[in-house]
């Protein structure tokens, strides 16, 4: 479904993404893991057309979108979560929602507009309970189902998630990757999910990449991953709930 | 059947965007973690950013097997021992071995990919396997042992045994499957007609043989006299063990496992790339292994790429079977042995340099080793006498060093076979 070959990106002089390779087939969940600062989020940012690559070439459904406009790649069907919701927080529940689907709104269009409402309040019920209530005063987790929801209502078939547990608790962590799943499930979209919390990502992911510094040093199935000794030590830290087990 | 459709029958156009993207990660790796590939990449000024496609491989310098026994024996390994789970070495007689390492996640993929091969070869869950590898150091049998466990077979692991044994469990256990090197699996075929079984009497269907170069006509012999559909296979320690490349019930080539492994083939005098259908060296590069990656391993095999497309269905490319060795190097029994080292060995006795022929013959599918000593008029006019007890020396002293017993025969000077004026130190009369 897409195919990144090679890309080469800079800021300023800066070598940020070296010849990264990658490719998502449909209906695949694909972690990217890595530190801080390995550039992840440029990345996803390249895929939406939001930073151009110096160099390479990324392929979406057999069209070269390297050189498109983000506007026109969203019309496409990708639509990124970015990192830290960056919801309007001034703005309703609703009214944020609304916002994501601009890309498709005109008047004719507002019955389909209602039924994409309609169906992203009946995956996240909390999200319809608060729709009049301002956006700024949902709790860390709903904000994050508004950001995903907002993302939602272009329609995509790809959707990128930047860092979704950043910042929540564990529990509510949880909730949150049951809710992609349930993505894949109900919409069979497509989703390319960046995680620092690479246990939680692994474990939802059908495959995934490390990448570090700029360039990718490992692919593979999630369960080898997450079974990797470099990549334990690296990204997975302890993993308590399996020590508590024992 | 097809073990892993999904990869097996891959697009080739996806097939080369993973291929890609394994090697990059693999170049990174391996720069990042192994001493030799750095400083070979530092010295050669090969930036590991570089690769953005297949070819671009050919930036790289070969390792050779040399290379290999030089960084004895922990050298090359890309992760730190203790996440080394599995140890092997490389089936050298003598001399300094190649040791290889695993990881868990190295043992799941190769016991995978031995699964693939041997569905290839029409093995299933409801099969009894006999695998007549010796369990050790080899790769062989542990290769094939944990890839028949995976589909679920039922494993047999009696090892070398004397062909009396084997045949013994085949009938009792009612084998359906044989794994084991084609000249071991023709003298069981040879002892089953010897002792008067009728090898229609057996529950054997299946056999899949490898480790050693083996003919169509070989092939042919084993199916007639074992009633079963023998296939090929092809792998190497260096780069894994068995489950590199296998035969498909079609049998017309090897499918390469080429989501794990890039193969290339090399003149290998000129070290040029060869062209699909010419014979050359093989190179191979690991795309997935954690413990020992090798980039560009000059394997020393000889074979070729096939062209066209599988009915089978699967996608993967083919090679030939292996043609032979492009050095001297003799397999005999799955025995490696160098001529350098049977000459170390004359040289020992006759008390110098000695001038000889190796000869391998295979007779009723055993192969055998003839040294053909040239000797000098002295010892020729001596006493018959001497001239046994020399020979006779020459044997033991041979047979105790590798394992193997050996024909040796004096011949008179000047009598050895030339071409082009050059002695041909191998003769193989095997096929």
């Amino acid at each position: 479904m897409l195919i990144l070959k090679n890309i080469d990106v800079y800021y300023g002089k800066l070598y940020t993404l070296k010849k990264i390779s990658l490719h998502i087939k449909k209906g695949e969940i694909v972690a990217l893991i890595g530190s801080n600062g390995a550039g992840k989020t440029t990345l996803l940012s390249t895929i939406s057309g939001l930073i151009k690559p110096s160099s390479g070439s990324i392929i979406y459904e057999e069209r070269d979108i390297t050189k498109e406009s983000t506007e026109n790649i969203v019309k496409m069907g990708i639509s990124q979560v970015p990192e830290g919701r960056l919801i309007f927080k001034t703005l309703t529940v609703e009214e944020n929602l609304l916002i994501g689907g601009y890309s498709k709104y005109s008047l004719k269009k507002r019955k389909e507009i209602k039924e994409e409402l309609d169906k992203i309040y009946h995956l996240f019920p909390k999200l319809k309970e608060r729709k009049k209530q301002l956006a700024g005063t949902l709790s860390g987790g709903e904000q994050q189902m508004l950001a995903i929801g907002r993302a939602l209502m272009s329609k995509p078939k790809l959707i990128l998630l930047d860092e979704p547990s950043m910042g929540l608790a564990p529990n509510i962590i949880k909730e949150v990757f049951q809710h992609i799943v349930e993505l894949k499930r109900l919409y069979g979209l497509t989703v390319l999910l960046v995680e620092q919390n690479a246990r939680s990502a692994l474990k939802i992911a059908n495959r995934g990449y490390v990448i570090e510094t700029g360039r990718i040093i490992l692919e593979g199935t999630a369960e080898d991953l997450l079974s990797n000794k470099d990549v334990q030590r690296a990204y997975l830290g302890r993993d308590l709930d399996a020590e508590l087990r024992i | 059947m097809i073990w892993d459709k999904e990869k097996e029958c891959i697009d080739r156009e996806d097939l080369k965007q993973l291929q890609l993207e394994r090697l990059q990660s693999t170049i990174h790796r391996v720069y990042r973690n192994v001493p030799f590939y750095r400083r070979m990449f530092d010295k050669q000024g090969i930036d590991p950013d570089s690769f953005s496609s297949i070819e671009d491989i050919k930036k790289i310098p070969f390792t050779t097997k040399n290379d290999l026994r030089e960084n004895y024996p922990y050298g090359l390994f890309a992760v730190p021992l203790r996440e080394v789970v599995r140890i092997h070495t490389s089936s050298g007689t003598t001399g300094m071995p190649i040791v290889v390492g695993y990881t868990r996640g190295d043992l799941k993929i190769w016991s995978e990919l031995v699964a693939r091969v041997l569905s290839a070869g029409g093995i299933t869950k409801d099969d009894v396997i006999q695998i007549a590898f010796n369990y050790g150091l080899f790769t062989g049998a542990f290769g094939f042992h944990y890839g028949a466990e995976k589909i679920g077979a039922s494993v047999i692991p009696i090892s070398i045994e004397n062909p009396k044994k084997q045949i013994k469990i085949m009938q009792d256990y009612k084998t359906t499957a044989l794994i084991s090197t084609p000249s071991y699996a023709l003298l069981i075929a040879n002892t089953i007609l010897e002792i008067d079984i009728n090898p229609n009497s057996l529950s054997l269907k299946f056999g899949l043989f490898g480790a050693e170069p083996w003919s169509e006509r070989m092939r042919k012999e084993i199916e007639e006299k074992l009633k079963i559909t023998a296939t090929d296979n092809y792998g190497l320690s260096e780069v894994m063990g068995p489950g590199v490349a296998g035969e498909c019930l079609e049998k017309n080539g090897l499918h390469i496992n080429e989501d794990h492994f890039l193969f290339e083939i090399i003149d290998p005098h000129t070290l040029e790339p060869l062209e699909e259908g010419q014979t050359g060296e093989l190179v191979i590069t690991t795309l997935t292994k954690e413990a020992f990656p090798v980039l560009r391993f000059r394997t020393g095999d000889l074979t070729r790429f096939l062209p066209g497309q599988c009915p089978c269905g699967r996608t993967f490319r083919r090679i030939d079977r292996i043609m032979g060795r492009t050095d001297d190097m003799i397999i005999i029994r799955g025995l490696k042995i160098f001529p350098s080292q049977i000459e170390a060995i004359l040289y020992e006795i006759e008390g110098k340099q000695p001038n000889y022929q190796i000869i391998l013959e295979r007779q009723s599918g055993v192969d055998n080793i003839t040294i053909l000593l040239e000797v000098t008029e002295d010892i020729f006019s001596d006493v018959m006498k001497e001239q046994s007890q020399l020979i006779n020396i020459l044997k033991d002293r041979l047979s105790s060093e590798f394992g193997l017993s050996f024909n040796v025969k004096l011949a008179e000077k000047r009598s050895l076979e030339k071409v082009d004026g050059k002695l041909k130190r191998v003769i193989d009369k095997r096929n």
